[in-house]
């Protein structure tokens, strides 16, 4: 398996003497090529932080973080925050073209490939369109769109669905799951829900909160594809248990819980 | 009833019965028309030289036009630098809030010993109250971006000049239109200052002459001219918004039908 972000030792802080504040504590973490990683904490743990640095956008404080094997990382992955980020001055296609723009392709052509994968995406006619003038939805997947296209299959994915509403958002995640085993992307994704951890995703690491250190790594060996009843299973359940106790260390499992890991 | 007839209206039922009332009063009072003139009277003056009204309209109107232009550019060239240069700020800005306590008439008068009788001063009068709303708002647009925006372009791998160029702009645009059509709506009150302190033509000189004469119903016809000259200019700024930034009104509206 060829590693597209390796992760090594990576440690963080903010401030200094009595104000400095550890964020990451020697996390270790890899994407392979065509993998699904998940990064499961509490809000606040620090979760966008190792994002930041894998984008370029921060040094770590120790450790090294690798894209593809350099440390020239800015410009490299597509990065997309909760937010959609997408520009209200700009119509949709120029949007979704814009890190390609940026990154030296001809307008026309950036264009084309932006039509391209709306249409992929079920945003065929919207393309003309303005921000303001489509759901939350399609905001979304216009976003995750710009980063499909900037991101040369390496994709930080910041809790993209954790703006919508519930239902909005497990079609989302079927659909992303079908976008992705279409595509050769390696997507690292950052949520704070277990289910949505487990349904996604090849690994699964579970951090403690501040200063965040990974302190369970779960394979999901699930079949794929995942439709929305495999969270019902004995075994989706199973796993659901374990990264609760982790999420959760103080608290106690509770009896249903249990019976479900036990059958 | 249509949108545009219901915003239309009010604002011109308004200011007909405004007008009517005055005219009823200056008959029911039996009002000196050379000093409480109607509106009709009024009316007439404005169409009694007609080709006189025109050409003074038309000074005004360029030393508005220019004056505004220019204090647009200066505003926005500062807006920038005191946006991003922190010596600038904090040496500029204090200084740019004084300038502004200081009676624009008492700076016109030193402009006439310098400048003389010429466009200049009264331009420059111009300048000195457009500068300022549109300088402020260049500032708080350029400082209206959201950062992850910028970080998002930084991902792409832009560089500085591209994130300005492709977000800042954008972003500070709708605030410099703001700033602007402040600028529009005072540019007539500098340019007619600025013919106050002496001036061969344009309409505030033309006010000053009726007025030493008492013909109180060319005063008031002047000042229509005036305030048409006002609204329009307000009016052709806001058009060039619209077409400037269409995506920014068409969020706005969405954003009133929800």
């Amino acid at each position: 398996m060829e590693e597209r972000i390796i992760v090594s030792n990576v440690s963080k802080g903010f401030g200094k003497g009595d104000a400095r504040v550890e964020v990451l504590d020697g996390l270790d973490i890899r994407v392979g090529r065509h993998h699904f990683v998940s990064l499961l904490g509490p809000s606040g743990c620090g979760k966008s932080t190792l994002f930041n640095i894998i984008s370029g956008l921060m040094e770590p404080s120790e450790g090294t973080a690798l894209v593809d094997g350099s440390t020239d990382r800015l410009g490299t992955c597509g990065y997309m925050q909760q937010k959609d980020l997408l520009m209200p001055w700009k119509r949709i296609t120029d949007n979704v073209a814009l890190g390609l723009i940026v990154k030296g392709t001809p307008r026309s052509e950036a264009r084309r490939r932006a039509e391209e994968i709306l249409e992929r995406f079920g945003l065929g006619g919207f393309g003309h369109r303005y921000a303001s003038e489509i759901s939350g939805g399609m905001r979304q997947r216009a976003a995750l769109a710009r980063t499909f296209l900037a991101g040369d299959d390496v994709l930080l994915l910041d809790e993209p669905f954790g703006a919508l509403d519930s239902l909005t958002r497990l079609q989302m995640q079927s659909w992303l799951l079908d976008i992705w085993q279409q595509s050769a992307a390696s997507i690292f994704f950052i949520t704070h829900d277990v289910d949505e951890a487990i349904r996604l995703s090849d690994r699964v690491h579970v951090l403690s909160g501040r200063p965040a250190s990974v302190v369970l790594t779960l394979e999901i060996d699930l079949p794929r594809p995942r439709p929305y009843e495999t969270v019902l299973t004995p075994e989706f359940a199973a796993l659901k248990a374990q990264a609760i106790r982790y999420l959760h260390p103080d608290e106690q499992a509770p009896m249903q819980l249990e019976a479900i890991r036990d059958a | 009833m249509p949108e545009w007839l219901k915003k239309t209206l009010p604002p011109l039922v308004f200011g007909l019965l405004i007008i009517f009332g005055w005219e009823l009063l200056t008959y029911v009072t039996n009002a000196d028309p050379r000093i409480y003139p109607a509106p009709s009277e009024v009316l007439a003056a404005l169409l009694k030289h007609p080709a006189s009204m025109f050409r003074n309209a038309k000074i005004t109107a360029l030393e508005m036009v220019l004056g505004f232009v220019l204090g647009a550019v200066i505003g926005i060239a500062l807006g920038i630098l005191l946006a991003y240069s922190k010596v600038v700020r904090s040496a500029v800005y204090p200084w740019l809030i004084v300038s502004q306590t200081v009676p624009i008439p008492a700076i016109a008068a030193v402009l006439v010993i310098w400048f003389g009788f010429s466009i200049v001063p009264k331009v420059l009068v111009v300048v000195l109250i457009a500068f300022f709303p549109v300088a402020v708002s260049t500032v708080d647009g350029l400082k209206a971006v959201d950062p992850e925006m910028v970080q998002l372009m930084r991902t792409f791998g832009a560089s500085r000049a591209r994130i300005f160029r492709e977000v800042r702009i954008p972003v500070a645009l709708p605030h410099i239109f703001t700033g602007a059509k402040v600028a529009a709506a005072f540019s007539v009150l500098g340019a007619v200052f600025g013919e106050w302190v002496g001036a061969k033509g344009g309409l505030g000189y033309l006010l000053l002459l009726k007025n030493r004469a008492v013909n109180t119903d060319e005063v008031f016809a002047i000042i229509l001219a005036l305030s048409v000259l006002g609204v329009g200019f307000f009016g052709i700024i806001v058009l060039i918004e619209r077409l400037t930034i269409p995506w920014y009104h068409k969020a706005r509206q969405l954003e009133g039908a929800q």
